[in-house]
This record gives structure tokens, C-alpha cells and sequence, in this order.
């Protein structure tokens, strides 16, 4: 039966009548099988309190069972050189978009002085598009059900992941050799789990660990390499087989020669990022707070890397997981805001890094990229016994760049314990509590974000089933 | 059994049992082959230290749970173990399934650690990559065709095409570069 989503999923929406109830004023996007994604993981379990998901003000805690516990950023405990202020407040940069205390950090002890540079707050505040997803029912407290639910936008079965992750189940939507991304590799993993699933292998993740590993993957060690002569007769000696051969012979032999191309690029040298010595890589570590002293593993690092991806065209996929440790059960505020800060200070460079930077598709690359954070899950309204935030299932998650409307803020937690709300689809508005669940009147999942970035580049969410995209209320025509 | 009830059975079993169909039915009811798979990460390590008689090793930071961080620096890591994930292993943590994909990280490691061993295996005194010993052609001609056994499980001619392109190689770079064009064959990284 050809039912409404039967024909948003086939994309046949563009001037269809039917969707006017749905809010869908705006024809789907084009296919846009040139757009970057870049997934940024925090580990943990981070506070919707302190970030995507604040309250205006402290309340009735004994009645809402929310302490937001904003005062407490003055007290004296918790480590650290930063949030050290007397009082924090909430961000707002429009009557929805507010973001929580933990996103900017203080110069130092006794003032409310931001710290130099792009912050979350700034940005919006400059029209970077950036939106909010509140009330996501993650449906799991455990930390690898968690990032495999959001990673894969499929329920975890026990601790394991089910399907390919969202990367990879984009990339098989938008692959197109003809007209793909001209990028090395189509999926990066940098410190993160990808499940290729059913996809093709070809859209397997390279996967690195650390700069290192991307240093020793790009570039061949001085010691392995022969003489040019052996070189060259070692070329014609493949190339002569690959003339001969066919099926996984003829794909094995093709590797081989994507990787000879991607060391002849000298691709290597465009990633060094801590020691080379170009104008361009010059002016990443000025931008990063990087030196040639710098950890390789810090969140600055890894921040710099994606950005480096993308601008490099290294791949169109790009998931990193970031090197923090959020998962605080004892410890209060501040601890907690300073275990991310840094993660969410480089995240604020990438975006910063990504809008200056022109891009060879037109415009810059932040027009073309789009950007999700996340976390596994949230932490508790209240704080245990320890004076730390246990696991809440109510999380959050920011999306920002291509495809992204500005300040837009989808979904919303109840005042009453930060309990996720419904959410009206056809309506596209955050609904009581205890509204009666149905079809289109149900919290937000997972699925729903990985069909709202799928939609977002004009592809199908149908293999994604019951998920629906929050569109156009998140999302803009590019 | 006596001889009696032995021939009658034998009889029976002749008399049941259908004649083998002609050869082109035969043919035809034959499954076909399978598809031809690339090694595993695992097939790999073994299959290169079995032709080359050589691990690639090298200094890396390794995962130890004994120690305070939980890594340590190693001076002679083995590289193709480290790099197992690269190649598809699974961890049996978040994976179980090995990827067998021809994937261009496949391709790089791989061939890194062809290089190094084949290299290793060339400097060796004797080298075990020279199996029949001597500085003429026909003595060359053998040492690849022992080669070939070796490194794909084929019976050549001395004289075939193959034979002649791994002598070019051999004026050029030695037996190692016969060594590595035999080792990044399909020919070795598939069954």
C-alpha cells in the first residue's frame, strides 16, 4: 500500500499535497553525495545539564528532582584551572538555543571571563549552524549498548552492535563512483568501533588509532623501500597481472595500487600534523595550540586531524572518538565540565577551522560537512551519594554545519525528573509527559538522528525502518 | 562372516549401488568451485613467516596490562599482530566476525610486511630465499621455479613467462624483489 511514508521514503515528496499536514513545506534536498560527515564521540556519558540541555533556573529541586547545582562551580572542590567562576549561568543565543554552563570555560580563579578563543556560545552566536536534540530515550544505561545504539541507530543486542554503523549505511546511500566524493578512503574510524554489516567491504573503515597509525598507513617506512629500478620492474610486474586477472584477484591488485597512489601523494606529509613543516601545517598548529611537544592523542590533536580530513579530503566519513574520560560518578560540577572541556573546546576549533576554510566544492567546508556529537548516554538529574551523576537514559545530542538550521532545538526533557518528552512528528512540537505514545507521537531515538542526516543529504532512511527524520524542523535545504 | 555371506553382501552392495553417471552428467551435477577468499590476518602471519622463515618486527608502543599505563614501548613488536584490526581480525570485544575485505589498508600492511621480511630473509647467510645456489641462468631458472612452489603451491616451467618476468626483478633488486612480487600475488594472498 503506497502510504505517505512510502513516498517521503522514495523520495517523491517534492509538490506532493499530502505532506502539508506533515510540515513539509520545503522539497526534500538533492541528492548531495559530495557532503562530509564528521562524528564526534564523547566518552562517557556526559551531563545534559552543564551542556545541551540546562534549565533557566535552579527551581524546586525537592519537587523537580533537578539540581542543576550551577552555584557550585565557585565551590572549591573539583580540579582543574577552569570554571572556577562565582556563579554560572546558562547560554542563550535565542529564545530555544541554550546551552549549559560547561560549554565555556573561565580564564581562571575568581572570574567570569570566558577563555580566548571560539567557544560553542560564540559561534552561535556568529550564525554557525548549529542545533539541538533534547529528549533522546536511549533506552539503555550501559556504556557499549549505548555507543553501539547510536553508532549503529540499532538497539544493541546485550553489549554488541547490530548492522553497519551510520557512516558506512550513508556511504552505500550517497556511493556513486561516477560522481562520489573525491576523497582517498570513504569511511575514517579514528579511535572508534565501525561495523561494516551487510555494506560492501570496499566502504570498510580505515581505521586508525592514533596519528601515528595514520603516518604509518600514508607513508611507507625508508627502510621498506627498493631501489627505484626494483620499483619500477615491480610495477610492471603487477601491473602485467592485474591486466590477467579478474574478481577478488583484480580488487586485491586494485588495493595495491590505491595504496601505492596514496604514498606517491605523499598524503603522509599533509597529516604531520605536530612536526611538518608547511605554511599550511604551520597555521593548523597555530590554530590548535599545537607544537611539535604537544600530545598526539589530546582532543586539540584529534580535533585537528578531522579538520585536516576533511580539508585534505582524506575521507568523506569521518568518526573520531575523543580522549576524555566523562564518566564521573563522584565529583561535582566543575569536575565534570573540566573533564570535557577540552574535548568541547577543540570541537569549538574544528567548527571555527572548518567555516574559514574554503573548500574546493565552493564556499567552505562547513557548508559541506556535517557535524554530530554525541555521547552514549546522560547523567542524573541529582547527584549520589558521592557527589558525582550517575547514568540517565535522557540524553542529547548537537548537530551543526551542511544541511543544519541555525539555532533550531528539537525535542525537550520534563521539568519533573529530565524525563524525555514526546514528540509530535506531524506537529512538530514537544508534547506533556504523559501523552499516550503512538507512531508519530513517541520519544526520540537514535534512528531518528541517523535518518535526519540521511534526509539531510537527500538520501532514503528506509532501511532505518520505524526511524523518522526531524525535518524540516532541523534540518535546511542546502 | 563366511566367505559365502561375504560374497553375497559384496553382491547385494553391487546390485544397490547405481553405476557413476557419464561424464558429462557428472559435470553438470559437480557444485561449482568455491569462491576463491583472502587470507586472514592470522593466514597471513603464518603464511609469510612459512615462506620467508621471517616475522616483521619493529619498535612500537604494545598494549600491557601489567604495566602502570596499560602500554609499553617494545623494541621488537610484531607488527603484523599489532596491526591484526587494520587487517580485518576481529577483537571479540565489539567484533567476532573477521572482515576478508581487499581493503587498501589490507594492501599497505601487507605489503609492508612482505618488504620487510623478504628483505630480512635476502640478507640471511644463506638466504633462505635461494634454494638452488649458482650464478647461471639455468641455476636462476631453478631458484624461481623453487620459488614459485614455495610461494603459490604451482608447478612452472623454467622457461614460462612467469619465470622470465621474476628473473627481470632479480637483475634488478635480487631475490628479494622476487620475494615481494611473489608474496603480493593474488597468488599467495588467496585460496
Amino acid at each position: 500500500m503506497l502510504t505517505r511514508r512510502t513516498l517521503m521514503q522514495t523520495g517523491l515528496v517534492a509538490g506532493a499535497s499530502l505532506f502539508s499536514r506533515l510540515g513539509f513545506a520545503q522539497s526534500m534536498p538533492a541528492l548531495d553525495r559530495a557532503r562530509r560527515f564528521v562524528f564526534f564521540y564523547l566518552p562517557g556519558g556526559w551531563d545534559q545539564l552543564l551542556f545541551l540541555d540546562p534549565r533557566e533556573e535552579q527551581g524546586d529541586i525537592a519537587r523537580t528532582d533537578v539540581d542543576p547545582a550551577y552555584a557550585s562551580f565557585g565551590a572549591p572542590l573539583g580540579g582543574g584551572p577552569h570554571f572556577t567562576g562565582r556563579v554560572y549561568r546558562p547560554y542563550a543565543t535565542s529564545r530555544d538555543f541554550m546551552l549549559g554552563p560547561g560549554v565555556v570555560a573561565t580564564t581562571g580563579p575568581g572570574t567570569d571571563l570566558p577563555v580566548a578563543g571560539p567557544t560553542l556560545v560564540s559561534l552561535a552566536s556568529a550564525g554557525v549552524p548549529m542545533a539541538i536534540v533534547r529528549g533522546l530515550n536511549m533506552g539503555t544505561l550501559g556504556h557499549e549498548p549505548g555507543q553501539a545504539y547510536f553508532l549503529t541507530a540499532a538497539p544493541a543486542q546485550g553489549s554488541a552492535a547490530v548492522g553497519a554503523s551510520i557512516p558506512i549505511r550513508i556511504a552505500a546511500l550517497l556511493e556513486d563512483p561516477a560522481t562520489a566524493a573525491q576523497t582517498l578512503t570513504p569511511v575514517l574510524s579514528f579511535g572508534l568501533q565501525s561495523y561494516t554489516g551487510d555494506k560492501p567491504g570496499r566502504l570498510a573503515a580505515f581505521s586508525v588509532g592514533s596519528l601515528d597509525d595514520v603516518q604509518r598507513l600514508l607513508a611507507r617506512q625508508s627502510g621498506l623501500v627498493l631501489s627505484p629500478s626494483t620499483e619500477a620492474s615491480l610495477g610492471r610486474w603487477k601491473g602485467r597481472a592485474l591486466e590477467k586477472s579478474r574478481g577478488l584477484s583484480r580488487q586485491l591488485l586494485q588495493s595495491y595500487e590505491g595504496a601505492a597512489e596514496m604514498i606517491e601523494a605523499k598524503v603522509a606529509d599533509r597529516f604531520d600534523l605536530l612536526r611538518g613543516t608547511s605554511p599550511a601545517l604551520q597555521a593548523v598548529r597555530a590554530r590548535y595550540g599545537l607544537s611539535a611537544q604537544s600530545n598526539p592523542g589530546s582532543a586539540e590533536a584529534v580535533a585537528a586531524f578531522a579538520a585536516q580530513a576533511v580539508k585534505e579530503s582524506l575521507a568523506q566519513f569521518i568518526s573520531v572518538s575523543m580522549p576524555v574520560g566523562l564518566d564521573s560518578h563522584g565529583g561535582d560540577n566543575r569536575a565534570h565540565a573540566q573533564a570535557a572541556w577540552p574535548a568541547l573546546r577543540a570541537l569549538s576549533l574544528f567548527l571555527d577551522d572548518l567555516r574559514s576554510a574554503p573548500s574546493a566544492l565552493g564556499g567552505t567546508w562547513l557548508e559541506h560537512t556535517t557535524v554530530l556529537v554525541f555521547s552514549e548516554f546522560a547523567r542524573t538529574p541529582r547527584f549520589n551519594v558521592a557527589g558525582g551523576r550517575d547514568h540517565h537514559f535522557t540524553n542529547s545530542c548537537l548537530l551543526a554545519g551542511a544541511g543544519v538550521r541555525a539555532g533550531a532545538v528539537v525535542g525537550g526533557s520534563s521539568v519533573v525528573g529530565m524525563q524525555p518528552l514526546p514528540w509530535d512528528f506531524e506537529g512538530a512540537r514537544t508534547l506533556p509527559a504523559d501523552t499516550p505514545l503512538t507512531a508519530t507521537r513517541r520519544h526520540l531515538v537514535p534512528e531518528d538522528i541517523a535518518a535526519t542526516l540521511m534526509a539531510s543529504a537527500g538520501a532514503p532512511w528506509n532501511e532505518l525502518r520505524t526511524a523518522r527524520p526531524l525535518w524540516p524542523a532541523l534540518t535546511r535545504a542546502p | 562372516m563366511s566367505a559365502r555371506s561375504l560374497c553375497l553382501l559384496l553382491v547385494t552392495v553391487a546390485a544397490c549401488t547405481e553405476p557413476p553417471p557419464p561424464a558429462s552428467r557428472r559435470d553438470a551435477l559437480s557444485p561449482p568451485a568455491r569462491a576463491p577468499r583472502r587470507l586472514s590476518a592470522a593466514q597471513l602471519h603464518a603464511a609469510i613467516e612459512g615462506a620467508t622463515g621471517e616475522v616483521w618486527r619493529g619498535p612500537a608502543t604494545i598494549v600491557d596490562p601489567l604495566s602502570y599505563t596499560g602500554t609499553r614501548d617494545a623494541p621488537d613488536a610484531d607488527l603484523l599482530k599489532l596491526y591484526a584490526a587494520g587487517l580485518g581480525a576481529p577483537d571479540f570485544n565489539y567484533t567476532v566476525q573477521e572482515s576478508l575485505e581487499p581493503t587498501i589498508t589490507f594492501a599497505k600492511y601487507a605489503e609492508d610486511a612482505v618488504r620487510a621480511t623478504c628483505t630480512a630473509a635476502a640478507r640471511k647467510t644463506p638466504s633462505t630465499l635461494v634454494k638452488v645456489s649458482g650464478d647461471d641462468e639455468a641455476a636462476r631458472r631453478a631458484n624461481a621455479t623453487a620459488l614459485v612452489l614455495r610461494f603459490w603451491g604451482d608447478v612452472i616451467e623454467p622457461s614460462s613467462d612467469e619465470v622470465n618476468g621474476l628473473l627481470e626483478l632479480h637483475g634488478q633488486g635480487g631475490w628479494a624483489a622476487v620475494c615481494v612480487a611473489l608474496a603480493t600475488h593474488p597468488r599467495f594472498l588467496t585460496f
